[in-house]
């Protein structure tokens, strides 16, 4: 077992068939690194259990091609991917820090799905990013290419 | 939530479908940098051509050009349309050849002597190649009446991915 230690002080135990998914604690372990309680000062204990249940789903991945369970596998993931739009970034960020490559997949096709059809506006506010072109500039990238302005499915909600 | 790391908005840009990265250029400065940066175009088709088939169109040659998606005519039986394609150079009565394509440019023409360009049809966008007439070999064989075509169009990676074409009229 692999304790982990979340930036609010709350620790949780991982089986390390589980947490080896994650590169750097894998590495961690590789090292010795991994003996006592590792903390993790980006994560927080609500994001950390997140992650977990996704390790813990996963642990057996190549298992579940051989047992046809990859259907069930797939249905989690769609499944755990069906948060806030907060939540899931900060799963992306966990995931980033932790180097976990397909939770990172997952959850950065899930954010695209959800940005695809926003409008800039909204893509702004989402990412939080400040604008810094004058309105010159903004209308020349839309003389470039009018056509990706238009369209119904475009979406000026933040969520 | 926390701030968002460069490399991580990178990560779901690639995912994007073109449209929306066009769209997505008039975000900020950083993001027309990054989404106009060669490295981000390669991370990107990279990116796309992992998706087996979600995005593959095919392109049909007639006296213009239509696109198909490449999944609605794999079972044998064709569920869509083609799509006629907004593309440059089109004349009425001029048919645009195809004279090669390569990592989802196209290298098209209606009039070897004076309209050649390559064409990105994803981005709509589209540059004219300067014509420089040669003489071609006076044992070249000609048929009656047609100019005879030798070209190349290709991708060198050596060369910060420059795409190379040659054209020997």
């Amino acid at each position: 077992m692999v304790k982990l230690k979340s930036n609010d002080d709350k620790e949780f135990e991982v089986e390390e068939a589980a947490v080896i998914q994650s590169e750097m604690i894998k590495n961690m372990i590789e090292d010795g690194c991994a003996t006592s309680v590792i903390p993790l000062p980006n994560i927080d204990s609500k994001t950390l259990i997140k992650v977990i249940e996704y390790l813990n789903k996963h642990i057996n991945m190549g298992k579940a091609a051989e047992t046809g369970e990859e259907d069930d596998l797939k249905e989690f993931d769609e499944q755990f991917v069906n948060m806030g739009w907060e939540e899931l970034f900060d799963v992306i960020m966990a995931a980033n820090y932790l180097n976990i490559h397909e939770l990172m997949e997952l959850c950065c096709q899930s954010a695209a799905d959800r940005l695809k059809n926003k409008s800039v506006r909204a893509v702004r506010e989402m990412l939080k990013i400040t604008n810094d072109l004058t309105e010159e500039e903004e209308q020349e990238i839309i003389n470039d290419a009018p056509w990706a302005f238009e369209g119904p499915e475009i979406d000026d909600t933040v969520n | 939530m926390s701030n968002v790391l460069p490399e991580v908005i990178n990560e779901i840009l690639t995912r994007l479908p073109v449209k929306s990265l066009m769209k997505f250029r008039c975000v900020s400065k950083s993001f027309k940098s990054l989404i106009d940066s060669p490295k981000f175009i390669e991370a990107h088709l990279n990116q796309q051509t992992l998706k087996p088939n979600s995005n593959t169109k095919l392109i049909l040659n007639a006296h213009n050009l239509f696109s198909v998606d490449f999944n609605s005519i794999c079972n044998g039986v064709s569920t869509q349309q083609p799509i006629e394609l907004e593309k440059p150079l089109k004349q009425l009565h001029r048919p645009t050849q195809v004279l090669g394509s390569c990592r989802g440019l196209f290298f098209i023409s209606n009039n070897l002597k004076y309209n050649v360009v390559v064409w990105n049809p994803s981005t709509k966008m589209f540059c004219r190649l300067p014509i420089c007439p040669t003489k071609p070999p006076s044992r070249t064989p000609r048929g009656l009446g047609f100019v005879q075509i030798c070209g190349g169009f290709g991708y060198d990676d050596s060369d910060n991915g420059t795409t190379h074409m040659i054209n020997l009229p």
